[in-house]
């Protein structure tokens, strides 16, 4: 296996206008992703350099307001990292905010009927017992401001792997009590122990409250040597249930309104003034950790063109690791920014 | 994430605990018969006729072949590559040879558990299908059968470590070509099984059963339970945490389908499911052990593994026209070759069928009161095969028998089979026997392989934790294709005859060669051997809830481990046999899967006599795939009773190790090295419990002490107030001796000294001595009676005497006795008896008496002396009167007297002579006494008495020979006082001797006070004894225990991140090896989390 570690360098680390390859990217609005990773590819990007040059920078380092000093929903740029959260679900993880509902105090606080709640490997895990459904009833969880929901990602201790029909299961939510209910199954039926462990694109907005309820079948057992407190003449079925992960959209910090928000996040921020009042430019490293990699579960749409193989990296349907740059006022004479970080590959990934 | 320990060396396994009892519980009737087996050893245990209820018979072609005789075995297995019991010379070959892979001795007793039904088999169902109640119905589903406890009473309390069990191995071992990767029937083992420890049942005394109890606390975890989704077939561990007890509840159920009937013929034209396979489910467990907990360390290459199954790549499908694997029409029933046989005899037996029978019955019975009687043995297995050739006749059945690939880990079974009925060719039945050998043994042969067929076998660690593994060795059975064999084919074919002189392997010299390697092994000359084949061995790691079996071996979860082509006898003996087949790395996954493939040009079997995994002489941790480690630290303790002697090196033997960061195939740094105690101590890491060492050997010199006040050299003692050292030394003892002994003493000139030690520097062996001795003799008279003080007294006395002298005694006195007999006190008294005397019983009042000596002397004719005597006497009383002044004739007096006189003197004179004289005158005279006579006799006033003498006197002397006769009685007494000094002495004697001294002491009080000084002795330094502070399973040990911390992490190879090599790995080099004084045990503290892009 040969392995290899570099710096980014050249034009590849630069955010270029995808319609005109363009470095400076004054002028324009554009949305710039860094392109899908093949197998064995991988990026860890530690920070993004930024140089921007007006006239005047001066105003820019202000929250943007209306002429009679009201603020104003109006920002500079964003950056956002899509990255696979949890198997098969993509998202910006600082742009969301994860409920995560696992671990004994919340099983245990719930009702669970032909199950118990095992440590298994470790970590506390919902086993089935008997031949009968499990089923498992949280809490009702309510919230202390209204969240949206956007995606659920739930861990089982079985691996998609295993056969389908060892196992099915659904979830469901209930919403602000009996308002609303997202429902995870498959047209009705139950899901198949090998269907995918996540749901997005939920648009489920103003919920005060919600409570779970997952519901399993057991056909075969699985690998299990576990301690427990004494069950005569019960039959353990399968490790279940890990955790519910349920994503709520949030403010991310990097998207940018002023110079000075932008200040507060770089470790090297430099303002370059001359003579006068006027600062014309500034250099800036914006301090972003991501690790970029390909997934198996990423998806990039093909171009409309079927009569080649391009992509369309932007089409809403992708889902792959990137990290996005939104320009989203077009005030500055010059905007440039190049992603800091290594490049690593493998050869037989 | 969970902190877990990885033990590459430690078993925690001790020895096994009989087991009294196992009771269904609840007592109830089950569906199926259970039947619960006590074996008093292992062999016990070889033949049961319930095996039998766990092999199928097969249909095929109308007719019924049943499992040969022998099948239906649970042999012990043999651990060995070779078969050391045919080779004649096996001193050398003891040096390839493995302890058993049971950790218990055959001699132990081991239970077992099974469950069968006899009748009402159901068709086995593999894919999910929909009933009427639209229940799926799978039988690999679970949760659908009913739970079986049984309570298990051990014979005895101990702490126990766990249970061990294995399967009945024979059971199909066919992964089944569904997404489970199971298969049917598990080898007979429940997929899952719960050990829970109960209180202890008996012998509790009311202290320990109102103590704790850990069953009485709601929240105490002591059931274990194990789930498998495929188990494989040796010994399998259910380890639990120790507990002190003897009775255990054991909870099976989701247990496995056991095939009875394996139908060919009635699906055959069903291309999906051609095989119709109907049984029960039910379990089988041959061997049940409960073990004491005790950690040991595993030193032995051989590492125990279990089979988890065996997967053909090709389809079992039924045989169509134009079937090149025709001569295989078993093939579909068993992942492994099964020879079958249906022939009608082809002798005419001597007996009937009912004969036959009872005569097995007959000798079966004497076989039960002899049952190492080989002869009967032989009898009765000819008899069976006699039996199933009529029964064969008669009802169109066969029999075949199975070549597991169980097998070929050790547990081989005989099959009893008649040689006559193989078709061996002349040839081939002319080569020389190399035993006789009646049965035929079982080894894995594969189903027949076209050109570029797989079988896949899938194998399991079989030790209670994790081992690294460094390859295998294996025992191939081929002729393969190259021109050493050939050439050794060829002159083996000319030899016996068969050549045809062409110096190149033809396809009937082949036939020969195969057929005497099948005659040699016992296989049936239908073997067909592969030419060549490949292997590939990989490494299994799935995660979490999918089978190994299952495991696409091209996916990130399985790891390429070996790949070589066997294709030449030398490699088949040199390197797989005796070096085996190395990894390309060390492999610590519990899952192996060995992938064969018939390179060769023609179809051919792949057959393996024995096969072994060998664990790795190192210990290291290595990425896996499904999991991401991070190693916190590596831990180690080595043990041994003369670890501490010298700092310098770790035991006797010089145990010493690295710890080595291995990458890419390189070690990169060496973390640690310790080649010595002083190492190991030097990092700090290091801890050592040691038993104390002093000197055997030492010069010792001991001085008493007194404490003398004031002296100024007295010594400088550091003291208590209370303390007092100025008391003499002393030791008051009492001792009671029993002394039985005898001497024998030689002395004299004449004595000789024979031995050569001791020679006297004396010729002789003399006595003489010298010596003086003064004595004073006091003699006691009567007469120092105080009673004859007074001479007045003493006169009295006389006068009483002598008036008494004719009749009375002449003289007694008694009163000295208290001089001698009594104490005589200061003032001239007398107290008691003198204390020698009063052992006599002498009474002071009545004492014997010491009258003196009284001498008698006799002169001759005193009688008549006395005669005459009193004649005078009493004449002269007559004549005299009583009135003196009568007394006027004197001379008339004496006259009358004289013829008395003259006789008288005549006779004195006779004696003593006789002297005559004239006197003449008067006067007075008296002689006192006369005159007191006289007085008294006349009691004349007067003291003077005037007296006339007139007349001659006669005087008698001695001139004459005197004769006296004397006589003496009496007693005096006597004290004697004697004084000597001894001048000199010499005595040398040569003395023999006997000594039997039985001597009781105590030791009453003592006080003792010593100042020793010790020196050493320099020579004999080295001389030690150990002390016993630290022991460690009953025996006095030092112990090192250590830690190395270590952080790194070792992440999951199948995980989209890992971006580093996966050639990284941590080892432990034993530079010297494992020594047998000391145990080592190095583990690993790690944390692994599973991997969640899991597909």
């Amino acid at each position: 296996m040969i392995t290899d570690r570099i710096q980014l360098a050249g034009l590849d680390a630069y955010f270029r206008d995808p319609a005109t390859g363009k470095v400076n990217l004054s002028g324009i609005t554009p949305t710039i992703r860094t392109a899908p990773l093949n197998k064995g590819k991988q990026l860890e990007i530690s920070g993004i350099q930024l140089l921007i040059e007006h006239q005047d920078l001066q105003p820019l380092l202000a929250y943007p307001s209306d002429n009679a000093g009201l603020p104003i929903n109006a920002p500079l740029f964003k950056i956002s990292v899509m990255k696979e959260m949890f198997p098969g679900l993509f998202a910006d993880p600082f742009s969301h905010r994860v409920h995560n509902i696992a671990g004994y105090l919340d099983f245990n606080d719930g009702t669970l009927t032909n199950g118990r709640v095992m440590e298994v490997d470790g970590i506390p895990t919902i086993c089935s017992t008997g031949r009968e459904e499990c089923v498992w009833v949280s809490r009702e969880y309510v919230m202390p401001d209204p969240i949206s929901i956007d995606a659920i990602a739930w861990e089982l201790a079985t691996a998609k792997l295993t056969p389908p029909d060892s196992f099915h299961y659904k979830i469901e939510i209930a919403l602000n009590g009996i308002a609303a209910t997202i429902t995870i199954d498959n047209a009705g039926q139950m899901l198949k122990a090998d269907a995918k462990r996540a749901i997005e694109g939920l648009t489920n907005v103003n919920i005060n409250s919600f409570q779970i309820t997952f519901t399993a079948k057991v056909f075969e057992d699985s690998y299990l040597k576990e301690r427990h407190l004494p069950a005569i003449n019960e039959n353990i079925g399968r490790p279940l249930l890990r955790a519910i992960n349920i994503l709520e959209p949030v403010k991310s910090v990097y998207e940018i309104n002023s110079l000075l928000e932008l200040q507060n996040l770089c470790s090297d921020f430099h303002l370059f003034e001359n003579p006068g009042p006027a600062i014309p430019r500034l250099t800036a490293t914006l301090d972003l950790n991501a690790t970029l990699v390909n997934s198996t579960n990423q998806w990039v749409q093909p171009d409309n063109n079927l009569s080649n193989l391009a992509i369309d990296i932007y089409d809403a349907s992708s889902k792959y690791e990137f990290v996005e740059l939104k320009m989203l006022t077009n005030q500055f004479t010059r905007f440039e920014a190049r992603t800091n970080g290594f490049e690593l590959i493998k050869n037989n990934s | 994430m969970i902190k877990n320990n990885f033990y590459p060396l430690r078993t925690i396994v001790g020895s096994s605990i009989s087991i009294r009892g196992i009771i269904p519980f609840p007592r109830v009737a089950p569906p199926m018969q259970i039947v619960i087996r006590n074996h008093p050893d292992i062999y016990d245990a070889v033949n049961d006729e319930v095996y039998s209820k766990y092999l199928p018979d097969i249909i095929k072609d109308s007719a019924t072949y049943h499992p040969v005789q022998g099948m239906d075995t649970m042999p012990v297995s043999d651990s060995n590559l070779f078969p050391f019991d045919n080779i004649g010379a096996q001193g050398f070959l003891n040096m390839f040879k493995n302890p058993s892979d049971n950790p218990f001795p055959e001699t132990d007793s081991v239970a077992s558990i099974f469950g069968y039904q006899e009748d009402n088999f159901i068709e086995l169902q593999l894919n999910s299908q929909q009933q009427d109640d639209q229940e799926l119905t799978n039988h690999f589903y679970s949760g659908r059968d009913r739970t079986y406890s049984f309570l298990i009473l051990l014979d005895k309390e101990a702490l126990v470590g766990g249970m061990c069990f294995n399967g009945y191995p024979f059971i199909s071992s066919r992964i089944e070509n569904t997404a489970e990767g199971m298969t049917v029937g598990n080898f007979g083992l429940p997929r899952e099984m719960r050990l829970t420890s109960l209180p202890s049942f008996a012998g509790k005394s009311i202290e320990e059963l109102t103590g704790f109890q850990r069953s009485q606390f709601i929240d105490s975890e002591f059931a274990y339970t194990r789930q498998e989704i495929i188990s494989h077939s040796g010994l399998n561990y259910l380890t639990v945490d120790p507990v002190k007890t003897n009775l255990f509840l054991l909870t099976i159920t989701d247990l496995p389908f056991i095939p009875k009937i394996i139908d060919l013929d009635t699906n055959k034209d069903d291309l999906q499911n051609p095989l119709l396979i109907k049984g029960f489910k039910g379990f089988a467990i041959p061997y049940i052990y409960f073990f004491e907990y005790k950690e040991q360390t595993k030193r032995n290459a051989r590492l125990h593994s279990g089979l988890l199954g065996v997967k053909p790549s090709y389809p079992h499908l039924p045989k169509v026209d134009g079937d090149i694997a025709s001569e295989d029409i078993l093939r579909r029933a068993f992942p492994e070759w099964e020879y079958y046989f249906l022939q009608e005899p082809k002798v005419k037996p001597k007996y009937t069928k009912e004969e036959i029978i009872d005569e097995i019955t007959r000798e079966e019975a004497l076989l039960q009161n002899d049952p190492g009687n080989q002869q009967l043995i032989d009898n009765i297995a000819a008899f069976r095969v006699m039996l199933a050739e009529l029964e064969n006749a008669e009802n169109q059945t066969g029999v075949y028998w199975a070549y597991t690939a169980h097998s070929a880990l050790g547990q081989r079974r005989e099959f009893g089979f008649s040689y006559a009925n193989l078709n061996y060719s002349d040839e081939v039945r002319a080569l020389p026997a190399m035993r006789n050998k009646k049965t035929l043994t079982e080894c894995f042969i594969s189903d027949l392989l076209q050109p570029n067929e797989k079988v896949t076998l899938y194998l399991q660690q079989g030790e209670e934790f994790e081992r690294c593994v460094a390859g295998i060795k294996a025992l191939f059975l081929l002729i393969p294709d190259d021109d050493k064999t050939e050439k050794f084919a060829e002159l083996f074919a000319n030899l016996r005859g068969i050549g045809d002189g062409i110096n190149q392997l033809s396809d009937e010299e082949r036939t020969f060669v195969e057929d005497a390697l099948a005659f040699y092994l016992t296989l049936p000359p239908e073997t067909n051997f592969c030419e060549e084949f490949r292997l590939k061995i990989y490494e299994v790691d799935p995660i979490e809830g999918v089978s190994p079996a299952s495991v696409d071996l091209k996916s990130k979860y399985a790891t390429l481990l070996s790949d070589i082509t066997v294709n030449d006898f030398m490699d088949v003996i040199f390197s797989q046999l005796l070096k085996g087949i190395p990894f390309r790395k060390t492999s610590s996954a519990k899952y192996f899967a060995l992938e064969f493939t018939n390179t060769g040009q023609k179809a051919g079997q792949v057959a393996i006599h024995s096969l072994q995994m060998i664990r790795s002489a190192n210990v290291s941790v290595q990425p896996r795939p499904a999991k991401t480690q991070q190693v916190k630290a590596m831990h180690y303790r080595i043990i041994g009773s003369e670890l501490a002697d010298d700092f310098s090196k770790l035991g006797n033997e010089g145990f010493n190790f690295s710890i080595d960061r291995v990458t890419a195939g390189q070690t990169k740094n060496v973390l640690y090295s310790a080649m010595s105690l002083l190492d190991l101590l030097h990092t700090g890491g290091a801890r050592i419990q040691s038993n104390v060492r002093r000197r055997a050997v030492e010069f010792e010199m001991v001085e008493n002490y007194r404490e003398q006040k004031g002296k100024q050299e007295d010594y400088l003692i550091k003291k208590f107030a209370a303390d007092n050292f100025s008391r003499i030394n002393f030791e008051n003892r009492e001792t009671d001796n029993d002394n039985k002994s005898w001497r024998s003493i030689e002395s004299g000139k004449d004595v000789n000294w024979n031995l050569d030690k001791g020679i006297p520097n004396f010729d002789e062996f003399e006595s003489y001595s010298g010596s003086e001795t003064r004595t004073r003799n006091e003699q006691v008279s009567s007469l120092l009676d105080p009673t004859f003080q007074q001479l007045q007294k003493l006169r009295n006395q006389l006068q009483t005497l002598v008036g008494n002298i004719a009749g009375g005694q002449l003289m007694e006195f008694n009163t000295a006795s208290n001089k001698i007999f009594r104490n005589q006190t200061a003032g001239g008294g007398f107290s008691g008896v003198w204390k020698p005397f009063q052992k006599f019983g002498l009474n002071q009042n009545s004492l014997p008496t010491l009258p003196g000596y009284q001498t008698l002397n006799i002169p001759p004719y005193f009688l008549d002396i006395v005669d005459d005597i009193t004649t005078l006497l009493n004449g002269l009383t007559v004549d005299l009167g009583t009135d003196l002044s009568q007394l006027t004739n004197l001379d008339s007096a004496l006259n009358l007297r004289s013829n008395e006189i003259d006789s008288l003197i005549s006779k004195l004179a006779l004696v003593n002579g006789v002297s005559f004289g004239i006197n003449g005158g008067g006067g007075l005279g008296l002689s006192e006494v006369g005159a007191i006579a006289l007085a008294g006799v006349i009691g004349f006033p007067s003291p003077v008495i005037p007296s006339l003498s007139a007349g001659a006197s006669i005087s008698v002397n001695s001139n004459l020979t005197t004769a006296l006769r004397s006589s003496t009685n009496g007693a005096v007494g006597s004290l004697t006082q004697s004084g000597q000094e001894l001048k000199y002495s010499l005595n040398r004697s040569k003395q023999e001797g006997y000594d039997n001294n039985i001597s009781h002491s105590e030791s009453n009080e003592a006080e003792q006070k010593r100042i020793v000084t010790r020196r050493e002795l320099l020579d004999r330094d080295t001389e030690r004894v150990r002390g016993a502070e630290v022991m460690w399973q009953d025996k006095i040990q030092d112990i090192i225990t250590g830690s190395i911390p270590l952080n790194f992490t070792l992440p999951a190879t199948a995980t989209k991140m890992n971006f580093r090599t996966a050639d990284d790995s941590l080892r432990v080099r034993f530079n010297s090896g494992f020594s047998p004084s000391i145990q080592v045990d190095f583990w690993f503290e790690l944390t692994e989390e599973t991997i969640k892009d899991d597909n």
